[in-house]
């Protein structure tokens, strides 16, 4: 059979391919069939028309509003060979946005381990320091001179109640616990005038310690001159001031003994004789007064010690 | 007015991107010049009513995202017809629920005019009867036509852009050029080759 015979395909005179072609742009080989369509797709693609570029202005006053406008700008890309600097330029300012959001992620990532870990270690401390001054306290013995006093306060402890042994065993007492500042209100016996002065036992060299020592943990109001004495007659047996402390250690006091340890205002009766003070006077131990140059308070231990109610007449007197 | 609607930026896209980010205006406008006629003829299919204020709407919202943009030039077509596309559809959404009536039509002599206006008439008259056929087309069929033809986009990007497959996006295609052809190629048009 001729060719020419051959019986015409009926049918799309075009396939896929040729369609696809002509949404490509694609151009020389389109089917007849497909040419108005192609001059129809030619015309979506033309020259833009005036219409279509009226509101420039409009896009121009939006991008003054929206994006900082820079001072200087550089020409554009076809009159200048300035390409290669502005996209670098792009491409290192957008990075440093996302750098400037990790430090702030890492530190708080940072402060928080560090909390975490810093919790037990501040506990360890803390219980360390405070187990540090417990046993210092218990060591140095700080707290015992207040804790007993506090403890005595009630009741009659026989290390705290040296002046409540001394009331007792005074004469004519009134058998009553007397301790601080009632020490003063309470009146005590005047023996100077209603009794002769009695003789004075020679005192025990470890209860004149007991005394001594007893002031610092309980200072009587008043009591320096009476402690100061007390050191006088101390210095004395030791031999100096600086040795009383040997002294005492050879003979130890005994709390519990039967000699009272707190010096009460009738007990003190010892005196450094003329010149009075610190010094070593003329008068023995138990006769002699305070002397002069003391103040108000000397005068009245040697009143009552029954030497004389005047003050200048002790002075001087051994 | 010489500008074609295609790749009139092409190889210096990067450049002019990034001097536009920076702040200079007349690398925009470049920007704007390429894109903005397609853009308008895209949505002169779709929204013929509103083409205009849609598309400057468009370019409010791509300029107030434009620093932080990062693409070659078919991203930034992509980009920018997305954003065309959902402000059409905000715009079709506020129709419906604040329905507008028309003003008195303005006579034919109040019509502004401007010197050469027949002449663009004339100049024009294959891209209006291009747009005025396609807009007879199915919204999807015309709407795939526009983005593959007028915006330059893949098959992929136009799927992506759709929510659909790229099997969908180029049937439809088909279907549409078929459809263009058979009213071009329908009784009483004649076409150029006179079949």
């Amino acid at each position: 059979m001729p060719d020419s015979q051959v019986p015409p395909i009926w049918g799309p005179a075009y396939d896929e391919r040729d369609l696809e072609a002509l949404l490509s742009g694609e151009t020389g080989s389109t089917p007849p069939a497909l040419q108005p369509v192609e001059s129809t797709l030619a015309a979506l693609r033309g020259a833009a028309t005036r219409r279509e570029l009226s509101d420039e202005a409009v896009a121009r006053a939006a991008f003054r509003a929206f994006v900082p406008v820079s001072p200087t700008t550089g020409p554009l890309p076809w009159a200048a060979e300035a390409e290669p600097a502005a996209v670098t330029s792009h491409t290192l300012v957008l990075p440093p946005a996302d750098h400037r959001q990790q430090p702030a992620a890492r530190h708080r990532h940072r402060r928080r381990s560090g909390r975490s870990a810093r919790k037990p270690s501040i506990a360890v401390t803390g219980a360390a320091v405070a187990a540090l001054i417990v046993v210092a306290t218990v060591v140095t013995g700080a707290l015992t001179g207040s804790i007993s006093e506090l403890t005595s306060f009630g009741r009659q402890p026989a290390s705290s109640s040296a002046s409540a042994r001394a009331t007792e065993q005074s004469p004519g007492s009134e058998r009553v616990l007397v301790t601080g500042a009632a020490r003063d209100r309470i009146p005590s016996p005047k023996p100077t005038v209603s009794s002769p002065p009695a003789p004075r036992p020679t005192p025990d060299p470890s209860s004149l310690c007991g005394e001594y020592f007893a002031y610092f943990g309980h200072p009587p109001p008043g009591g320096r001159e009476a402690w100061s004495s007390l050191g006088g007659q101390l210095a004395k047996l030791a031999g100096s001031p600086s040795k009383i402390g040997v002294y005492c250690l050879r003979h130890p006091y005994n709390p519990f003994g039967g000699k009272g340890a707190w010096p009460t205002p009738g007990t003190f009766t010892g005196g450094f004789g003329a010149g009075g003070g610190d010094g070593p006077g003329t008068g023995s131990l138990g006769a002699g007064s305070v002397g002069a140059g003391s103040q108000g308070a000397q005068g009245r231990v040697a009143t009552e010690q029954g030497q004389s109610g005047d003050p200048a007449a002790a002075v001087g007197r051994p | 007015m010489c500008v074609d609607t295609q790749h009139v930026v092409g190889d210096d896209f990067a450049a002019v991107l990034a001097a536009a980010q920076s702040g200079s205006e007349e690398h925009f406008a470049v920007l704007w010049r390429d894109a903005n006629p397609a853009l308008v003829r895209y949505l002169r299919v779709l929204v013929p009513d509103a083409a205009e204020d849609i598309a400057a709407e468009t370019w409010v919202s791509v300029v107030r995202g434009l620093p932080a943009f990062i693409g070659e030039e078919g991203a930034w077509r992509a980009w920018l017809f997305t954003t065309a596309r959902r402000r059409m559809l905000d715009q079709a959404r506020h129709l419906r629920r604040h329905p507008a009536e028309p003003l008195d039509e303005i006579g034919v002599a109040e019509v502004p005019t401007a010197p050469g206006a027949e002449q663009l008439a004339l100049d024009n008259i294959a891209t209006e009867s291009a747009i005025a056929l396609l807009a007879r087309l199915p919204e999807q069929q015309a709407n795939v036509i526009l983005l593959r033809v007028v915006a330059g986009l893949d098959t992929e990007v136009i799927a992506e852009m759709l929510g659909t497959s790229t099997g969908a996006v180029r049937v439809a295609a088909h279907r549409g050029l078929r459809k263009l052809e058979a009213m071009l190629t329908g009784p009483g048009v004649t076409s150029r080759a006179g079949v």
